[in-house]
This record gives structure tokens, sequence and C-alpha cells, in this order.
């Protein structure tokens, strides 16, 4: 026996496929079910790029099988803007933020991002930056990022101020 | 893609000690994040697994009937760190979990896992250490209780027999009741990294406020985890002043057997050692000198 039968739901859609025992959840969202938002950065869980919900919590998929989530609602960044278009409050912060560049990491940040948010906590920043500690991004120097997910899910403030080329901020 | 040669799911413990039992060379699985990252740098072609974070009886942490603190070896790391219990009575594993990975990775990972796995870097490893955790596993011919001490044997290596799984972690009620403990990570960064040195502080404190004892634990300055008997002799009796620390942390070399890698160097490894371990038993202690009043009998 090398392979198994898996039925899978994606954003409210059910996959199902016979799949090889080592599949990961992430081969199998990408490759099995065609969602390709979810990405592979590092494949060993260490950035953060392949990030989905799974029954609601954040899971690196690349080191989780697809075996695993057999019967399991699984949500990626595609299950979070509404059918007409409209992004979701997490991802309307990110764009209004400036929290995207390449935007490969993006996909990961979001759905544990949204995690915070559906949880209805009140995240301190430390909160915040201890949340998001699974990520990595080579782009924004994650400022932006962290501005984001504060107004999804900390104290709602933003700090824009921010900036090494003012000179107020020079000492 | 991993190679799994085969998988089942355990319902329960005996389900999964008689699949071990009759397939030699197989190996239980939980949260899988050591052992699916271990596979990509050395697939093991034809092992076949079998799930174990799948079995009820592996979840749960509670009191039992003689007030040790049990925790199902299957609980993740996010579920311990959070766990009203933990955080009350050994604050230092709370901490310990929640230093060990991201988020990601602690909402599957599972204590069981991460002992069984038996890194010398283990987040857990130190505090279950300062605490005498004993170690509950079972076979199809019956359970066993280890001492944790006695369950480490080397890098990479612990004293579970083939037939075996981990069920149970139980964090002895002591005659003495530990009242103030820490852990205290020292890695390159502040998350998502292997510790350097992991150091653990169990504190009680008599009524005027002397040790009544101190258990010190640390990781990856030696093959093992280790205690520091000539440090936790030296500590009975004597008032927590930094001073004092300091001097009972400084017989910590004794039976530390540091190495130099490529994250750090054996000298500078027996140095934080002395000063982590002396931070530990501060914290502990100024933890334990807070909550007084509650638990002296």
């Amino acid at each position: 026996m090398s392979k198994q039968f898996v039925s899978i739901t994606i954003n409210g859609e059910v996959f199902e496929a016979s799949v090889d025992l080592g599949k990961s959840l992430l081969e199998f969202i990408r490759e099995d079910a065609g969602v390709t938002g979810t990405k592979y950065g590092c494949g060993v869980g260490e950035c953060g790029a392949c990030t989905v919900l799974v029954n609601g919590t954040p899971i690196n998929s690349c080191i989780y099988l697809a075996i695993w989530a057999d019967g399991q609602q699984v949500r990626t960044v595609e299950g979070l803007a509404l059918s007409d278009g409209t992004l979701s409050e997490v991802q309307q912060a990110f764009v209004d933020e400036g929290a995207v560049q390449c935007g490969f990491c993006t996909p990961g940040f979001i759905m544990s991002v949204t995690a915070m948010k559906e949880s209805g906590i009140t995240y301190s920043d430390t909160e915040i930056q201890t949340e998001l500690s699974g990520h990595l991004c080579r782009c924004t120097g994650y400022q932006k990022i962290f501005n984001a997910a504060k107004k999804c899910a900390g104290d709602g403030s933003c700090e824009k101020e921010h900036h090494s080329c003012d000179a107020e901020h020079r000492e | 893609m991993y190679s799994i040669a085969y998988h089942c799911q355990a319902q329960t413990v005996q389900e999964a000690c008689r699949f071990l039992d009759e397939n030699p060379g197989a190996r239980p699985i939980s949260g899988g994040t050591d052992l699916l990252v271990k596979l990509q740098h050395t697939p093991q072609e034809g092992t076949k697994y079998v799930r174990v974070n799948t079995i009820p009886a592996l979840f749960g942490i509670y009191f039992n009937a003689v007030g040790d603190i049990v925790i199902g070896a299957a609980e993740t790391f996010t579920n311990i760190w959070q766990n009203p219990i933990v955080c009350e009575h050994v604050q230092l594993l709370s901490e310990a979990a929640v230093s060990m990975g991201g988020p990601q990775i602690r909402n599957v990972a599972t204590i069981g896992g991460n002992i069984c796995n038996g890194a010398v870097s283990a987040d857990s490893a130190a505090s279950l250490f300062a605490l005498d955790a004993k170690l509950s596993l079972s076979s199809t011919a019956g359970s066993r209780v280890v001492p944790i001490q006695e369950f480490y044997l080397g890098p990479g290596k612990v004293a579970l027999a083939p037939g075996e799984i981990l069920t149970h972690i139980v964090l002895p009620r002591f005659e003495r009741k530990f009242e103030g403990s820490s852990y205290l990570k020292y890695s390159m960064r502040e998350a998502m990294d292997i510790a350097t040195l992991g150091t653990a502080a169990a504190c009680t404190l008599n009524s005027d406020g002397s040790i009544r004892a101190l258990q010190l634990a640390a990781t990856v300055v030696a093959p093992t985890p280790i205690r520091f008997p000539a440090c936790e002799t030296a500590a009975r009796g004597i008032f927590p002043t930094a001073e004092n620390l300091r001097n009972v942390s400084s017989l910590c070399l004794e039976n530390a057997l540091a190495r130099t890698s490529w994250r750090a160097s054996k000298e500078f490894r027996e140095h934080i050692l002395a000063v982590y371990l002396m931070r530990a038993a501060q914290l502990a202690a100024n933890r334990a000198l807070n909550k007084g009043g509650e638990h002296h009998e």
C-alpha cells in the first residue's frame, strides 16, 4: 500500500484524489487541487511561505502530509476574497499598508494574520511579532507587514512614521 | 514528497504498539515536524509509520490522583505554552514551549516527539530535567515509567525500546512544591532557532526566603541534557542574592562537557552557561518570592 484516497476540502471545495502516502499537503494543494497561491519556499518548515489554515490553525503545509488533511478543512489565500473580488480585511490591509513587494511570502503571512484576526484576540506588538515569527520576508523589512497585522489584529493603530530618511529621527 | 512505505493511524496505544511489534523497523510518527524534515535529508526507503497523535489517550494536561501534573505525549507546543496548569505551576515549561520553532511548528509539533527525537538541544528537555519528569512508556507487554534523566542516552538516542511508545510525561508533585521556575534559551535569533544553550531553573524557598531547593538543568553543554548537582547542593539554605547565585552557578562546569561547533565555541558555551544558570536561578527565585505567601505549608 503506497497510495491512499483522500478527500480534502480547500476553501469550501472538496478535492479528492488517490495520493502517495508521502505527498505533502503543499504538493496536494498546488498539484492535485491546482490552487497555487500557497508557495513552496524552503520545504522544511522554516520560511512560512507554505502556511495554510487546517481547521483554522496555521501550519506549514510543506511538512504536513496530505493524508493527514483527509476529511479536514483547509483554507488558503484564494479562499479569503468574496466571489465579487472584494478583498478580505486582512488582504486589504496588506494592500493599504504597502506590505507586498514581490508577493512570495504574502499568502503565508496573510493566512497567519487571518487566523489572528479571526481569533478575536487583540494582540500586543510583541505578541504580533511572536505570531508572525514563523514567516520570512526578503523584500520588505517586515515593518509594513507588521503594520498591516497590527491594523487587523492589534490595537488598531498604525505607525507610519518610521522612515530612516526622516531627519527628525536621526540621532 | 516523502518516502513513506506504509502509514496507518492508531486509535489506541495497544493498536500502535501491536503495529510496531508486527512491523520491525516501523516507527511512530506524531507531529512530524522533525521526522519529515529528517526524511528529506536521509530518505528512509521502505519505512512504515504509525501515527500516534490520533490516539485520544495521548492527549490531556491534568492533575492525577496524587497531584502530579500529567501531560499527554501528543500535546502540541502551542497547547502546552498556553495551558493554565502549566502556566501556573510549571511556568518554565510554558516558556520552553513558546521558545521552540515558530507558531506554525508549535501548532503541530508534540512534546512526545520532541523528547523521543533525543536532540541535545531539545527545547522541552532542560525544563523536564529540572522538574525530574517521569516518562510513561507503553508496549504490548505493559507499561513502564522511566525518569527522564535515564531516557536520554546520547545525541539523538533515547531509551525507547522497539515496540514502545511514549504516552505521558508526569511532573511529580514534590514533597517540596516548586514555586518559581524559568527557562532561558540562548540562540542567535529570537525564534525559529536551535538553542545554543537552554537553561532551566526550578526554585522553592523557605519561609525566611532562603532556598529550600534549587534544581538546575541545561541542554547543549553535554551529549545529553544534564543537571548540576554541585550547584544544587551549594544552593541549599542560602539566600538567592545575585552574589550567592553567581557563586553557585560558577560551579556548573563540574559536569558540563561543552563542545565547539559552528554555533559557538566550547569557551563561549561554558561562559554563557554560568551566566544563564545564574539568571535562570535568579528569575526562578524572584518568582518564588512573589508567590511566597500562597504556598508555604
